[in-house]
């Protein structure tokens, strides 16, 4: 018999904290790294278009 | 590049040490068992919001000051990564709330002000996306910043100056070692992770400003001729 006033157990209180921190900070990390990633490309594709048209020019 | 990944490496070595032993090396607490170890990840996501929201506020001030873009990018940054952890803030805090309290939610003056936080700050980067004038977005996004910046000592300080559920803050002194060392490494693992989404955050507001500076006016001109 636990004392009064005292929790037992809450394990899958822990583990739903722990996974929400850890799939909010995933997700979006993911998400910064992915749009970084397309800007780039997309830099780099403009920069070629720009080498291009000074090429043809 | 690579510099700005070693924060994110090094705030993931960090929570991964910190959180397992969180997890298994600290000892459960006296009333609240092991629901207490939620305690490792909700406080140093609070305290990282409030700081992040700290560097908003100085970002905002030094904006509205010197008229410079790159204030204006450092601030859109830090206001997006104090939104996550306030996300997190509330998730983990309801989570802890619910064995603790009893209940999920309850408005609390610390949980309304940090939900009032959360729905200014993200209101800004709403607003945001309505304004295309570069400059005009700036000033309003500095001004409602310093004025959404009001609320942040009110979620410190709130559980002090009013009767709160939420209890007041610990000290490492009514705090044993092995509780002490798991907040502190996990603080300073959402510190770097923050730091990092902050980097990242700022690389894509500058790379679209300047994608926009030299897409639009051909485009425009393009518009205007068609």
């Amino acid at each position: 018999m636990a004392p009064e006033g005292v929790i037992i157990g809450g394990w899958s209180y822990v583990i739903a904290a722990y996974v929400l921190v850890g799939v909010v900070l995933a997700a979006y990390a993911a998400h910064l790294i992915a749009r970084t990633r397309s800007l780039d490309a997309r830099r780099r594709r403009s920069d070629d278009r720009a080498e291009t048209s000074v090429g043809d020019s | 590049m690579k510099k700005m990944h070693a924060f994110g490496l090094v705030g993931l070595a960090l929570i991964i040490v910190g959180s397992i032993y969180g997890l298994t090396a600290s000892p459960p607490e006296r009333h609240m068992g092991d629901v207490s170890r939620i305690l490792y990840v909700h406080v140093p996501t609070a305290w990282n919001c409030l700081l992040i929201y700290l560097f908003a506020f100085g970002f905002a001030i030094a904006s509205l000051w010197t008229g410079k873009q790159r204030w204006d990018i450092a601030t859109t940054a830090a206001i997006e990564t104090g939104v996550v952890l306030n996300i997190l803030l509330l998730g983990t805090g309801m989570i802890f709330a619910k064995p603790t309290w009893g209940i999920w939610w309850d408005w609390d003056v610390r949980l309304t002000t940090s939900l009032i936080a959360l729905i200014f700050y993200a209101a800004i980067l709403a607003l945001r996306t309505f304004i295309d004038d570069p400059n005009r977005r700036a000033t309003l996004t500095a001004v409602t910043c310093i004025i959404s910046f009001v609320d942040v000592p009110l979620i410190y300080f709130g559980v002090r100056w009013w009767r709160s559920l939420h209890q007041i803050q610990s000290s490492p002194e009514t705090m044993a070692e092995t509780m002490v060392f798991p907040m502190r490494v996990n603080a300073f693992a959402v510190l770097f992770i923050s730091i990092w989404f902050m980097l990242l955050r700022a690389r894509i507001e500058r790379s679209k400003l300047e994608s926009d500076e030299v897409v639009e006016p051909p485009v425009r001109r393009a518009m205007a001729t068609a």
